[in-house]
């Protein structure tokens, strides 16, 4: 079983900005290890003769005008979700 | 002391001038609308939305890839590069990784009299991120997406570049490329046009620990963070020191480079195929078809200039503006003879210049260029003459109409001019005398009388060929 230590996790967790508890971290560990389990499984499948995929569709060339299309949805609709805002502009925790 | 020599590798960023943005039809041009207006659910990212490739994009990359001397790929393809910050409103980048659109380039830059050339792993396409302001003071930062989802491609040098000069003739080269192709706007100070420097140092035939400075926006700012850099270096290494591979930024008020310690190593972007765009095939002949709309390359015109013995600060300033190339190019094929040429090439870096800082809709043309040099060359008008109407032709005025109708003509009369002369000689007896007696300067307060008297418009040598031969008499 491929284990992952502590720091590997933690590491992973600074890369998507999630905080995890001591505790958490112990439970991670062991769920992101299976997941690779079962990732080393999959691998072992063979492939030999299967063309590498990333599409599945088929498809060529998807592609438009270059024109200006005003979108539709106002604004102020298309953020109202935001958490905060302050004279037109998304208000975030300072970076930097 | 050993002797250190640089290796430099840049990275560039140019913003393409599409009306559109890269993967949504929000308009691309934001210099004047307020924060958050050109926006929409694609390159907000809202759920449920799919980036669709815009066109213009592509075709301004087969463009380039001619100014590159490179290839098109004739399969390209989009992946996703993961980071969150809050200027990403995906949590990633689309970019090309695996199937760049453009490989194996070279771009020419003049150096010490000699053409170099500096060659161009790769340049792909990518969406440019949203921007931040951190206000003084605040405990928090603002962030605007209309710049979310601009269309760049990034510019990927080999590291060929082996100087401080040599850095600031590739970028300048390379600017003149992506703007006389009319792919990017060129617009340093809203950061149209970005690069990233690695620089390392090595006494010997491997190659030392290289740092990368970021986020440079200015040739000057370039130069000078290369110095420093190069200089910090060899003290490093001369102390005993070892350089760490590692990011660096430009203090532009203190003038030094310094270590940015970087989160994320290249790994942790987790680079895998975008899912959400087809590869995009491209024929040879529909990239025969895009390349052909260009008419001249940057440095096609730099080797010309060059043959007319231009400077390069000369060659920089007509190359920077590809409006002034096209009249220049429209002039030369008019004017014919070098002499000529040389001519129209003084106008447009020296009275057109001036011109342009205040004049922001110029209408010359070659052909009006090449037809005021003609009327000086056959002595219709004289040199001062052309320059005191130059500004009228700029501002859109044909040079023989308005030769015409301000009866600016020069006097090549003999009959005419002799008759002013001799009026001149009568009216001034003590410089004559002076003239007489052998003091040879004061020929020069003669000509200019007649000048006076026909307001510029007496062709200078028959001026002093007749002078000389009247006062002699
Ligand atoms: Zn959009």
């Amino acid at each position: 079983m491929a284990k992952l230590s502590l720091d590997e996790i933690q590491k992973v967790a600074l890369l998507a900005r999630i905080e995890l508890s001591d505790d958490e971290l112990v439970v991670a560990s062991s769920e992101i290890s299976s997941i690779l389990d079962f990732v080393d499984t999959i691998q072992n499948t063979d492939t030999a003769g299967v063309e590498l995929t990333s599409q599945v569709t088929g498809l060529t060339d998807v592609w438009r005008e270059d024109l200006v299309e005003k979108c539709a949805i106002a604004p102020k609709l298309l953020l109202a979700s935001t958490p905060d805002m302050q004279d037109g502009y998304v208000k975030v925790k300072k970076v930097l | 002391m050993s002797q250190y020599k640089p290796t430099i590798g840049i990275e560039i960023h140019a913003q393409l001038a599409t009306n559109s943005k890269m993967f949504c039809g929000c308009n691309n041009d934001s210099r004047d609308a307020l924060p958050n207006t050109n926006i929409c659910p694609v390159c907000l990212a809202l759920p449920g939305t799919l980036p669709v490739i815009n066109k213009g994009a592509i075709d301004m990359a087969i463009k380039l890839a001619k100014g590159f001397n490179a290839e098109v790929a004739r399969t390209t393809s989009f992946d996703r590069k993961n980071y969150f910050y809050p200027d990403s409103p995906k949590g990633y980048q689309i970019t090309q990784m695996d199937q760049p659109i453009i490989k194996n380039g070279y771009v020419e830059i003049l150096v010490g009299g000699e053409f170099k050339k500096i060659g161009i792993h790769h340049a792909h396409l990518e969406e440019d991120a949203g921007k931040l302001t951190h206000p003084d003071g605040a405990d928090y930062s603002l962030v605007d997406f209309n710049r979310a989802g601009t269309p760049l491609t990034e510019i990927v040098s080999e590291p060929d570049i082996k100087s401080t000069e040599q850095a600031k003739r590739y970028l300048q080269e390379v600017y003149n490329i992506v703007t006389s192709l009319g792919v990017c706007n060129g617009d340093m100070e809203h950061g149209n046009f970005k690069f990233d420097l690695n620089v390392s140092i090595s006494d010997s035939s491997t190659l030392g620990t290289r740092t990368e400075l970021k986020n440079l926006n200015s040739f000057r700012n370039a130069e000078r963070a290369l110095n420093y850099e190069i200089a910090r270096q060899i003290a490093v290494l001369e102390s005993g020191g070892v350089i760490e591979q590692e990011t660096r930024g430009w203090n532009d008020t203190k003038a030094v480079t310094f270590s940015q310690r970087s989160k994320e190593q290249a790994n942790d972007y987790r680079y895998f195929p975008e899912p959400d765009l087809p590869p995009i095939t491209l024929s040879q002949s529909y990239i025969d078809q895009v390349q052909s709309q260009i008419t001249v390359l940057p440095i096609d015109v730099r080797k010309d200039l060059v043959n007319l013995n231009l400077n390069a600060d000369e060659q920089d300033v007509l190359l920077a503006q590809p409006a002034t190339i096209a009249i220049f190019k429209d002039a030369e094929s008019a004017l014919k003879k070098p002499e000529l040429i040389k001519k129209a090439v003084n106008w447009l870096v020296g009275d057109y210049q001036s011109i342009l800082a205040t004049n922001k809709k110029p209408h010359l043309t070659g052909e009006r260029l090449a037809e005021l040099i003609e009327l000086v060359e056959s002595g219709v008008i004289s040199s001062k003459i052309a320059k005191s109407i130059f500004a009228d032709i700029v501002a859109g005025a044909k040079p023989s109409d308005i030769v015409a109708q301000k009866g600016l003509k020069q006097v090549s009369d003999d009959s005419e001019l002799e008759n002013i002369i001799k009026k001149i000689i009568l009216d001034n007896p003590k410089p004559v005398d002076d003239y007489r007696s052998g003091n040879a300067r004061v020929l020069g307060f003669f000509v200019g009388e007649v000048m006076k008297q026909t307001k510029g418009q007496a062709n200078p040598s028959k001026v002093n060929q007749l002078m000389i031969k009247l006062l002699k008499e």
